[in-house]
């Protein structure tokens, strides 16, 4: 689904991501962990079609569905169906989430050539939607995260994501910050969105998140680069041992 | 009926007015002349604006006294039929429907009300009725600074106008409709004035529509207005600017007094003009008034607004808030000037002012000055002011989601100036300014 090969990214000349190799199967979930400053949230960005890094696209390549993605505006990418939860989701005030959402799914619709939902069409799947992540019907009408808590936005978020229905789900650090309770929430939507045709890459600086939704792979980002592989057995293993340890290791090797 | 020779306001012509006045209709009620003469002996006292005031530097006051202008009550050479105004509160039903074509009231196109607690009909023939006489007598000019010489120019040419009483305890279930028709050719200046009363404990709602019949380009209305809110009234007051036809030149000036405890809602929209300035004042004269201005403009092509607003806490316990947007396009110059002033007992004021402007073009200037001026120590005043275009981070979470730029500033500028349309109450004319801005800024409607 998403081959990924040396990509480099710098913003304001500074290099943040130093050739990154991934790949991403259909129906597969991938944790990317790493400490602070490794490029994790860079690297969600830089798919979802930010803007704000320079991609060195002489060197870097980043096929979706057997489309040059760097190609193509953020706009197109979510057309395509690459969603990114975002780590700091934006208020938008005099815009209602209803409206917002319709909005979003009908632009989906229209480039894959489907006619768009009528309000009361939508309505229906938004309600259906919406109790995926415990959101009540009032959140239709309110103005998109406006006045939320941290953990509404961020299940305000998962919502945008069953509702928009993504082929690739990007999550980044959509944990951070969330009591338990509201993490359960959040990860019990991912879990119901989970499918055979559905990839997911959850970034996140912690492995708590990875105890309620379970990764086929985790992968570590340190300054710019995945320098380990592996199960669930590595978030573990982070777990325990911190990040010093892939520091300490990294640095010796290299 | 048209004035034979034409006013300059300058310096050098103003000693002409007296001569023009003499050929005024006269005014048949003792108050209204009353008031024509204090104002023709205060005139040559105030200063003319210019640039260089304080006041007036961010408007184009020279474009405006460059011509001279005929003055004129009612229809002049310009066409005016009902169209202008039929219809404009689609499905709304109001208590009464008072229209006025460049000032002069037109009754056969009016539903007046008098008596049962309200009188809404003619400034001039509530002047002259016994009934109403002592009433009008009583509040004209009560809420309106003469010093401005704007207003004080519409006083000195005083005919006609609205008038509304609410008398005390009285509730009006309907709103009011108050037309203005201002339709004249170029060259010509009208006085429109209306008068509203609320008393002790009264509840109405008023709605003011200016819809303008093609004005030539140097058409002028100099538009004064008056509302005095005694203790407990409670006043809510919707008015649109443009919501048929544009202005051409258009200055309005308002005086707002509360009394104890009274309560005014009053939202203005500005929706287009190519000199416009529409200027608010309000006066909180007893403990715990409270007054909420909304204000939204929408300016375009190289046209020139001018929002003054000022709120004067004169008492304790007064709450005043104020929202003002603007939405300035193409080469457009938008002011807006905001003043909050807390005297010295006007202890434990709460006020709130906010100014935000979108500006949707890089030729597009905005000029946004809230400023407070406290002399109370135990108060809490805030003010903010922004102007930009959609910010960028909030366009890009809409690219993330599949929405073009180019659309998201649209639902943006939408959801912007909808904020504002949609604290209207009365539904009719809710969806009649909905569908001014739908038609501005595209249907994005939910």
């Amino acid at each position: 689904m998403l081959t990924v090969k040396n990509l480099r990214a710098s913003v304001n000349g500074v290099e943040i991501l130093k050739g990154i190799d991934f790949e991403v199967k259909a129906g597969e979930v991938h944790a990317i962990m790493g400490p602070n400053g490794s490029g994790k949230s860079t690297f969600a960005q830089v798919l979802a079609g930010s803007e704000a890094y320079e991609v060195d696209e002489a060197a870097s390549e980043v096929t979706f569905l057997g489309e040059n993605l760097l190609e193509l505006p953020a706009e197109e990418r979510a057309r395509r169906g690459i969603f990114l939860a975002f780590q700091y989701p934006v208020e938008i005030p005099g815009i209602t989430n209803a409206y917002f959402l319709r909005a979003a799914l009908n632009e989906i619709r229209k480039s894959r050539g489907e006619d768009p939902l009528d309000p009361m069409e939508f309505q229906e799947l938004l309600e259906e939607k919406m109790q995926l992540v415990q959101l009540d019907s009032a959140y239709a009408e309110r103005f998109v995260n406006a006045g939320f808590s941290g953990g509404e936005k961020k299940r305000n978020e998962i919502l945008q994501l069953a509702v928009l229905d993504p082929k690739l789900a990007i999550l980044d650090e959509t944990d951070s910050g969330l009591d338990i309770d509201a993490l359960r929430i959040v990860a019990e939507g991912v879990n119901r969105l989970r499918s055979p045709e559905r990839a997911f890459i959850l970034v996140t600086h912690y492995q708590r998140l990875l105890n309620y939704i379970v990764p086929d792979y985790v992968h570590v980002l340190y300054k710019g680069r995945i320098v380990r592989s592996g199960g669930r057995e590595l978030a573990l293993e982070l777990e325990s041992r911190g990040y010093d340890w892939i520091r300490d290791e990294v640095e010796i090797t290299a | 009926m048209t004035h034979p020779t034409g006013i300059r306001l300058q310096a050098a012509t103003i000693n002409l007015l007296p001569g023009l006045l003499a050929s005024w209709p006269a005014a048949a009620a003792e108050s209204l002349a009353k008031a024509r003469e204090r104002a023709v002996s205060l005139f040559p006292e105030i200063p003319l604006p210019h640039s260089k005031m304080e006041d007036w530097r961010h408007f184009n006051v020279s474009e405006l006294l460059s011509d001279a202008y005929r003055p004129v009550l009612g229809p002049a050479e310009a066409a005016v039929d009902r169209s202008l105004f039929e219809g404009i509160l689609p499905g709304g039903e109001t208590a009464a429907e008072l229209v006025f074509v460049n000032g002069a009231y037109r009754a056969e196109w009016s539903r007046e009300i008098m008596g049962a607690g309200v009188h809404a009909g003619s400034l001039a023939a509530a002047a002259l009725d016994p009934f109403a006489a002592p009433a009008v007598n009583g509040s004209l000019g009560a809420a309106l600074d003469l010093r401005d010489p704007f207003a004080c120019l519409n006083t000195m040419f005083l005919a006609d106008g609205a008038f509304v009483r609410v008398e005390r305890n009285t509730r009006l279930d309907q709103p009011i409709h108050l037309v203005f028709i201002h339709a004249r050719p170029n060259g010509t200046v009208s006085f429109p004035r209306m008068l509203i009363h609320a008393e002790e404990n009264a509840e109405a709602r008023i709605i003011i529509s200016h819809v303008f019949a093609d004005p030539g380009a140097s058409s002028w209305d100099n538009v004064a207005g008056e509302l005095m809110l005694d203790a407990g009234a409670r006043l809510e007051l919707d008015e649109t600017i443009g919501l048929r036809g544009t202005p051409a030149r258009f200055l309005s000036l308002t005086g707002a007094r509360l009394d104890r405890d009274a309560s005014l809602t009053w939202r203005i929209f500005t929706l287009g003009g190519t000199l416009v300035r529409r200027d608010s004042r309000v006066l909180l004269t007893a403990p715990g008034a409270n007054a909420r201005i909304s204000g939204l403009f929408v300016n375009s092509g190289r046209n020139m607004m001018d929002h003054p607003v000022r709120v004067r806490h004169a008492a304790p316990h007064g709450t005043s808030r104020i929202t003002f947007k603007g939405v300035a396009l193409d080469e457009s110059r938008s002011v807006y000037t905001g003043k909050v002033l807390v005297d010295r007992d006007a202890q434990k004021t709460d006020s709130i002012q906010v100014n935000h402007n979108l500006v949707l073009s890089p030729e597009a200037r905005v000029e946004t000055r809230p400023q407070l001026e406290i002399y109370a120590d135990d108060v809490r005043c805030t003010h903010g002011a922004t102007a930009g275009p959609p910010p960028e981070e909030i366009v890009y979470y809409f690219r993330s989601r599949g929405i073009s730029a180019d659309q998201a500033r649209n639902i943006l500028t939408r959801g912007f100036v909808e904020e504002i349309a949609d604290e209207i109450t009365e539904p009719a004319l809710r969806s009649a300014v909905s569908g001014v801005l739908a038609e501005r800024f595209g249907d994005c409607e939910p």
